[in-house]
């Protein structure tokens, strides 16, 4: 199953124009730790996806919003030459093809 | 208890005059309304321009002024004209004046300026009161200080609470946090810190905070002595537990801790339920005093840009659309190499839609493509506006006539939906300023001047 599958929302945005926010937000329980547990969100994962060091992503888990935050520096800033998306919001696409066993 | 409305997300993106009726009618304390934000890249800040046109800003500013002056309430408005730069707090009190002189409204009105000047940065910077605001960032240095064409600080609440205790019915603010639109009044009314924050982040875009915001719309808040309420006076709209929990997140680095002036906003232990007043009652939220912190924001000038967009349909080209740009580029860039001289800088980015133009390299569906259709912009930027449309103009003939290798002859590649082709989309910017700036005073960079307007004449500035 696919991430977008499971989860009720899957967004991404800038938090402010140096950084890129995902929300990974679900509406049970079961779905959100089916998704915890799987693994598959990890700082690892995403640094690979978008070319970023590692450790400057930060994987965080609400539990009472049943929400997965993963923050990163952007690539380059917002609306800089070499940008593709200003508003960071048409990011989230690999995320929610992400295979959840 | 304190009651407000939001207006919407930013003033000039509308809200139904029904709904914003209906909220008038449940006895708010103040309108506030947001102008703008940085979502929108750095153009507007770095050129000066105001985000949104003339004409929509005044359908909003006109109706909220005559609300507010009608309910004997203040109207505060931040980060005026979409950056919050001195002219755009300027272009927004030209609007205002107009709709005063239409309406006769009479009122006292505080202007807060947020424009920082650059010798003042530069000696804030020497005496070590300027840190990146991230840890990955470089320390700021005179040269980027210099670069930058206008710098702003995003002002807290203290600003707007010394105007409103000034007698102000109308604020105009340069660049604020969102939140401090909002939580300035009940701060000065002795509201709870927490709630007073935590609510100003919640209604600062309007109706995002609903289920389905289906348009910009107002909202209201209420701030009580150990809760604030949220909710819509738009019937269609519902407000629920998990879309006002949602909207904390949103635009937010961290989901917990909201850095804002002087505070972080630690909504770790926030409880959201159904409230039978209708909307969503929020409790438990806490705060923590800082060390007051302004974040700056500022802009450069990056070069000029000129664009072709262009559509590409041939089943045999997209067949190995990878091949042909790949050829395509590197017969393009020798051509402009013998045009401009090899050691001449520029940009050039075949951004192809369909494929990988909202991610880039970083598209990792690039080797399944298939399809029958992709769109292409060819984007280049250089130093003058002549250079950007000289290597725009060589990149989109080769574009149009690269040999296809499976097509014998002489081929014509792209669909331009557009005769010229090219346009000269002109300067753009980049931001520069990613840091925070300590102050003694929280209004040491945030002048305010005071006017009397009566029936819509500016009376002489006062400070």
């Amino acid at each position: 199953m696919h991430l977008s599958d499971i989860a009720n929302m899957v967004r991404s945005k800038n938090a402010g124009p140096f950084v890129l926010t995902f929300d990974i937000m679900f509406d049970n329980k079961d779905a959100y730790q089916r998704v915890v547990r799987s693994g598959v969100i990890t700082a690892e994962r995403f640094a690979k996806l978008y070319g970023v060091q590692e450790d400057l992503v930060k994987v965080f888990y609400h539990e009472r919003a049943q929400a997965i935050k993963v923050t990163m520096p952007r690539r380059v800033s917002s609306g800089a030459p070499e940008d593709t998306d200003v508003y960071g919001c048409q990011q989230h696409g690999p995320i929610c093809d992400l295979v959840i066993e | 208890m304190i009651r407000y409305i939001a207006a919407t997300g930013s003033l000039g993106y509308g809200f139904l005059e029904g709904t914003l009726e209906a909220a008038v009618a449940q006895h708010p304390d103040f309108i506030g309304c947001d102008a703008g934000s940085n979502d929108h890249g750095p153009n507007d800040l770095g050129a000066g321009i105001p985000h949104l046109g003339v004409a929509t800003t005044m359908r909003d500013l006109r109706l909220l002024l005559i609300a507010a002056r009608r309910a004997r309430i203040p109207l505060i408005i931040g980060s005026a004209g979409g950056s919050g730069a001195d002219v755009q707090v300027q272009w927004t009190l030209d609007i205002l004046k107009r709709i005063a002189t239409d309406e006769k409204l009479s009122f006292r009105l505080a202007v807060i300026h947020a424009e920082v000047p650059k010798e003042w940065v530069h000696k804030a910077a020497k005496n070590g009161r300027i840190k990146p605001l991230d840890s990955w960032w470089p320390q700021l240095d005179s040269e980027t200080i210099e670069q930058t064409t206008r710098v702003v600080g995003q002002m807290g609440p203290e600003a707007f609470m010394q105007a409103l205790q000034k007698g102000a019915d109308v604020v105009i603010a340069g660049r604020s946090t969102d939140t401090s639109i909002y939580c300035s009044y009940p701060l000065l009314k002795g509201a709870d810190p927490a709630l007073a924050w935590h609510a100003g982040k919640i209604v600062e875009c309007g109706a995002a905070l609903a289920e389905h915001r289906i348009v910009p719309d107002s909202v209201m808040a209420e701030i009580g002595d150990d809760y604030f309420r949220v909710w819509s006076t738009n019937p269609d709209m519902r407000v629920t537990p998990q879309s006002v929990m949602a909207h904390t997140l949103y635009e937010n680095g961290d989901p917990f801790l909201l850095v804002e002036p002087g505070c972080i906003l630690d909504t770790s232990k926030s409880v959201y339920t159904a409230a039978s007043a209708g909307g969503v009652e929020v409790r438990g939220s806490q705060y923590q005093r800082q060390p007051y912190t302004v974040k700056l924001e500022g802009a450069r000038k990056a070069g000029f840009r000129a664009i072709t967009l262009a559509g590409i349909r041939d089943p045999v080209l997209l067949a190995d659309l990878n091949g042909f740009l790949e050829s395509t580029e590197k017969r393009a860039r020798s051509k402009i190499a013998s045009v401009v001289g090899k050691d001449t800088a520029y940009q050039l980015k075949f951004r192809v839609y369909g494929y990988n133009g909202t991610l880039d390299d970083r598209e990792p569906r690039r080797s399944e493509f298939s399809g029958y259709e992709v769109g292409l912009v060819i984007d280049a930027v250089a130093a003058t506006q002549e250079l950007a449309n000289t290597v725009l103009s060589i990149a989109r003939l080769t574009v149009l006539h690269n040999p296809v290798p499976r097509s014998h002859g002489f081929t014509t590649n792209v669909a331009f939906p557009f005769a010229p082709s090219d346009i000269s989309v002109g300067q753009v910017y980049e931001w520069t300023l990613n840091h925070v700036v300590s102050l003694d005073d929280p209004l040491e960079i945030f002048p305010i001047e005071y006017h009397d307007v009566k029936t819509g004449t500016f009376g002489p500035k006062e400070h």
